[in-house]
């Protein structure tokens, strides 16, 4: 029989510790285990009989450290490492039934992109490399293991299903807290998993089995898959410069027997030994798997955050959406990433528990568009997002490089929409929503709506989606055009809800066309809630809003001793008219009161243009401030208060009247390849947009011919670059050469290495000490 | 973990006494401290000190005339390898985005609290009759920064603390230091670390 035959029929067995074993024949501290597939693969062979022979179903191969990225600058071939190591673990079996060769795959040892530097798409290329290897060289199934990392998980898991068809084990390394090394919980990691479509899922590395005990039952309730326990014999402790474990057979089988019940697969990883597992299979033999399991669990998950439907109600922000929104369209046009960043957060900061992500702007390359702002926002917060968009393309992008479990807005009825929607959904595991809507429009009646539901479901269920990953969309229609429509919203949310079935909608299209629409919307909000909606689309901005959801939460009993609606409200009374001194513009900026600096600006706007505002109040402002931090009578927090005072001024007048009137000249900034270090660049940045400066961000690590590339499409007069550390200062000379050759412009240069002396050594026109000296170059250039 | 926020004001540029700065130091830590996800690995090794670098008991050679310099007189010595975690990375990005002077802030704040996190971590790490000299990392005066490379290995970070290396040596988890401590039988150390460090313009360079 299979392995998959087997997996939750019988209690199977994993081997033990095989670093461990291989130090105990002489592998020393530094040398790579890898490489005894070549220089010993007798006594590698011997490791895994030593396991074979007292009952192990499953040995890892010796192939932990294969990844092509690893091997780098080894000598080893990924390849080679593989077909020798599955070779030598399959003569270990040696036909034995019931025995099963898992090709072991451990981390890439980087840190994926944007918070280390790999890209997500070269991580799936080298896991899919190996997994191709580990099929080809006969392994019966995949291990991933000592995972510690969701993103890394996450392309881990795509690759071996874009490259193979075995079976797929994940197992992950959680801290005593239940944490991954970079935040991911036993909840969100296992919930990432069961989306992806693995077969089992575990613990292994960093704890014993009394610590994984503690773990164990939360991802008993986060996934159904059967689960595997992999512990070290206990956890480890440093001897005369060595790491022991202390656990020994008898007590290591005692305490897994103590977790097996809720397990299918049993074994160990560092300290464990023959004898551990000899003992562990004794005590667990005759015990039967736990297997899956069924609960109907509809979560949405980021890296860290995970938030489940069901009754208490659940908000997403609805403002980055570009229909009918002036400033967020401009935003997406020039790529100004951070705008859309800033939406994000002031939702999250209001309680939004999931946004909506939808950047669908006439003249953008949407696909390339989407896939860069859905791992800005996850590189902000851990909130997750709900991908929205009708581009196929770019749904696609997203889903793949989207970190943890997210919502996809959305499918409908039309056969076109579910043959392209339902595959993609299921391949990344979104939870979708279906829109009640198909070839024939929107019905205007309620059974006509959840008759598109029902089919939705039923379609999705051939595609293996099952219905509790379906939330559904009544669609409100506005009231305006026909009295009917709130009732039949209302009516197939009712009907979903009587059918175990999760809602969202976008709750303010009800009263389109209307005025005062607030009213209309907060009351229908609360409707819809009573009547069992999930999830509301909604601005979390505006109160109507916050008063349906906070009222209807604790009229419910989800807000316990109504805690949350008191701290809501509880001062609000209080902080009724109070009138504030008016402070001038200019006294804002300069003393760094962005509040003051936005009510200023916003009054100024009545009797002054745009352009006026800037030129007469901002920029002397600006002047003054940055006078005094060369001058030293001001420093730098007052400087960047100041900055952000300004910011926030021009930010009322771009809303007011478009980005177009105060875009001024353009300015490249970019830190230089290799460096990762952007603090000073992004100073600069914020001090020359005060300025008005059209500045293009490329951001840090950037490549000589990207920066080339831009300066060449844009004819930017003046490019600035910024490196921190001695060992970048040369990729900034090679930047500066590039652009001689092949772009006119002026480059100016800074970073704490810097001098001027080496500034001109190195080519550039201008050196900036500090962020005010540079915006000074660049006024220069272009006064001149 | 403990949090200086004078040595945070220092980092960020404050003048003294500016209140403004302070709160906004302070608000800044009450911002980041639920985002800490300290992890470390301390080894201890015998060594060798010659003039051009040191040479550890499993044969590593590190080079470098200053961490020699640093190093003289000791025969043993900690290899370190901490790191603050990912979330605050996350955390910092996402001050900067809303303020550049919460995100000038959060920077010097998590500085000061890797540091401090170091300093315990190394508090707790028993050392008899052995005074601990201050950390020297790859980067400091002569010590070429693509030894990370090898501090890496020793101390096998990506996989004990999740702390790994890009392409340009750059450490990620950004917040993160790796770093020898000399241990030599001299209670009291005569240098401290800016006194070995060859960057004299250096902005925040400390003389004792």
């Amino acid at each position: 029989m299979g392995f998959k035959d087997l997996l939750g029929k019988k209690m199977l067995f994993f081997d033990g510790a095989t670093g461990t074993q291989l130090q105990a024949r002489g592998l020393k501290p530094g040398e790579i285990p890898e490489s005894w597939n070549f220089i010993h693969p007798d006594l590698v062979e011997e490791v895994h009989r030593s396991y074979l022979d007292i009952g192990s179903n499953i040995v890892k191969s010796n192939t932990f450290g294969a990844n092509p990225l690893k091997l780098k600058g080894t000598g080893l071939d990924s390849r080679e490492v593989i077909h020798a190591a599955i070779k030598i673990a399959k003569k270990a079996i040696d036909g034995r039934p019931n025995k099963f060769v898992a090709f072991n795959i451990g981390p890439c040892g980087k840190l994926l992109a944007p918070i280390g530097d790999l890209p997500f798409e070269e991580a799936v290329k080298n896991f899919g490399e190996m997994a191709r290897y580990g099929e080809e060289a006969g392994a019966d199934l995949i291990l991933i293991e000592t995972m510690s990392d969701t993103y890394e998980l996450k392309a881990a898991i795509l690759a071996c299903k874009e490259n193979t068809n075995l079976p797929i084990c994940v197992t992950m390394t959680f801290d005593q807290s239940g944490k991954l090394l970079t935040g991911g919980s036993v909840e969100t990691a296992s919930i990432l998993c069961e989306a992806l479509g693995v077969d089992a899922i575990g613990f292994n590395c960093g704890l014993g089995p009394e610590q994984v005990g503690k773990l164990l039952d939360q991802m008993v309730e986060s996934t159904n898959l059967p689960i595997i326990i992999n512990p070290n014999a206990g956890l480890p402790i440093e001897r005369d410069g060595k790491t022991c474990y202390d656990v020994g057979p008898e007590d290591f089988a005692e305490l897994m027997y103590k977790l097996a019940d809720r397990a299918s697969i049993i074994g160990g990883c560092c300290g464990t030994t023959p004898a551990h597992i000899q003992a562990e299979i004794e005590k667990c033999k005759n015990l039967k798997p736990a297997g899956y399991r069924h609960n109907k669990v509809t979560a949405i998950t980021s890296y860290g955050n995970c938030v489940k439907l069901g009754d208490d109600p659940v908000i997403i922000g609805e403002r980055i959406n570009p229909t009918g929104k002036k400033r967020l369209k401009e935003a997406i046009l020039a790529e100004d990433i951070d705008y859309i960043c800033r939406l994000g957060l002031e939702q999250i900061d209001v309680g939004a528990h999931i946004l909506d992500v939808n950047v669908g702007t006439p003249g953008i390359d949407e696909p390339a568009m989407l896939a860069k702002v859905v791992p800005a926002l996850q590189a902000i917060a851990d909130t997750p997002l709900q991908i929205d968009t009708s581009n196929i393309e770019a749904m696609e992008k997203a889903l793949r490089v989207y970190n943890g479990r997210p919502m996809l807005n959305s499918v409908n009825g039309k056969e076109e929409s579910l043959q392209a929607v339902l595959p993609l959904a299921k391949k990344y595991g979104a939870i979708v929503v279906a829109l009640c809507l198909d070839d024939n429009g929107i019905p205007n009646t309620a059974a006509g709506r959840i008759a598109i539901a029902v089919k939705i479901i039923a379609r999705a269920s051939e595609y293996g989606i099952r219905p509790e990953h379906i939330v559904v969309d009544p669609l409100a229609l506005t009231i305006s055009t026909g009295s009917e429509n709130a009732k039949i919203a209302l009516e197939v949310i009712r009907s979903m809800k009587a059918r175990g079935i999760h809602t969202v909608m976008g709750v303010s299209n009800i009263s389109f066309g209307l005025p005062g629409r607030e009213a209309v919307n907060g009351t229908f909000f609360a409707m819809a809630l009573n009547a069992g909606l999930s999830c509301g689309i909604i601005n979390p901005q505006t109160e109507a809003m916050q008063a349906a959801y906070h009222g209807y939460r604790a009229l419910m009993g989800f807000d316990e001793g109504c805690k949350d609606y008191v701290d809501r409200y509880a001062n609000t009374a209080k902080a009724a008219p109070v009138v504030l001194s008016e402070m001038s513009l200019y006294d804002a900026i300069v003393r760094g009161m962005q509040g003051e600096a936005r009510k200023a600006a916003a009054s100024y706007l009545k009797n002054e243009t745009p352009l006026e505002i800037i030129n007469k109040y901002l920029i002397p402002a600006l002047d003054y401030v940055g006078d005094g931090f060369e001058k030293k009578t001001m420093f730098l927090p007052q400087l960047l208060m100041s900055a952000d005072a300004a910011k926030a001024a021009f930010e009322v007048i771009r809303e007011a009247v478009g980005v177009g009137e105060t875009k001024g000249e353009t300015v490249i900034i970019a830190t230089v390849r290799g460096d990762i270090h952007d603090i000073g660049k992004n100073i600069v940045k914020v001090l020359m947009e005060n300025y008005g400066y059209n500045v293009l961000d490329l951001g840090k690590d950037v490549p000589v011919e990207e920066i080339v590339r831009v300066a060449k499409e844009t004819g930017a007069k003046v490019v600035g670059l910024s490196a921190l550390m001695t060992t970048t200062v040369g990729a900034m000379a090679d930047t500066i050469q590039a652009l001689r050759k092949e772009a006119s412009c002026q480059v100016v240069v800074g970073g704490a290495v810097l001098t001027e002396d080496y500034a001109s050594e190195i080519g550039a026109d201008g050196y900036a000490p500090n962020a005010v000296a540079a915006v000074n170059f660049v006024n220069d250039v272009f006064k001149a | 973990m403990k949090f200086n926020s004078r040595e945070a004001l220092r980092y960020l540029g404050a003048r003294t006494n500016d209140k403004d700065a302070e709160i906004l130091v302070d608000t800044v830590y009450l911002k980041l401290r639920n985002e800490l996800q300290p992890q470390s690995i301390i080894l201890h090794h015998k060594c060798q000190v010659d003039a051009e670098g040191i040479t550890i008991d499993t044969g590593m050679r590190f080079t470098s005339r200053d961490l020699a310099r640093h190093l003289h007189g000791c025969d043993e010595v900690l290899l370190l390898g901490a790191t603050l975690g990912s979330k605050i990375d996350r955390a910092i990005r996402r001050l900067a985005i809303s303020s550049v002077a919460e995100g000038a802030a959060a920077q010097a704040v998590s500085a000061i609290l890797i540091e401090s996190y170091c300093d315990e971590v190394q508090a707790g790490i028993d050392t008899p009759n052995l005074s601990q000299r201050p950390r020297f990392s790859p980067g400091y005066g002569d010590w070429q920064l693509v030894e990370q490379k090898l501090m890496f290995r020793a101390l096998d970070c990506a996989r004990k603390i999740g702390l790994t290396l890009t392409d340009g040596c750059m450490m990620a988890p950004t917040k993160s230091v790796t770093a020898i401590i000399g241990l030599s039988t001299e209670t009291k150390c005569v240098w401290n670390k800016c006194m070995t460090c060859g960057n004299v313009n250096c902005p925040y360079r400390e003389e004792n």
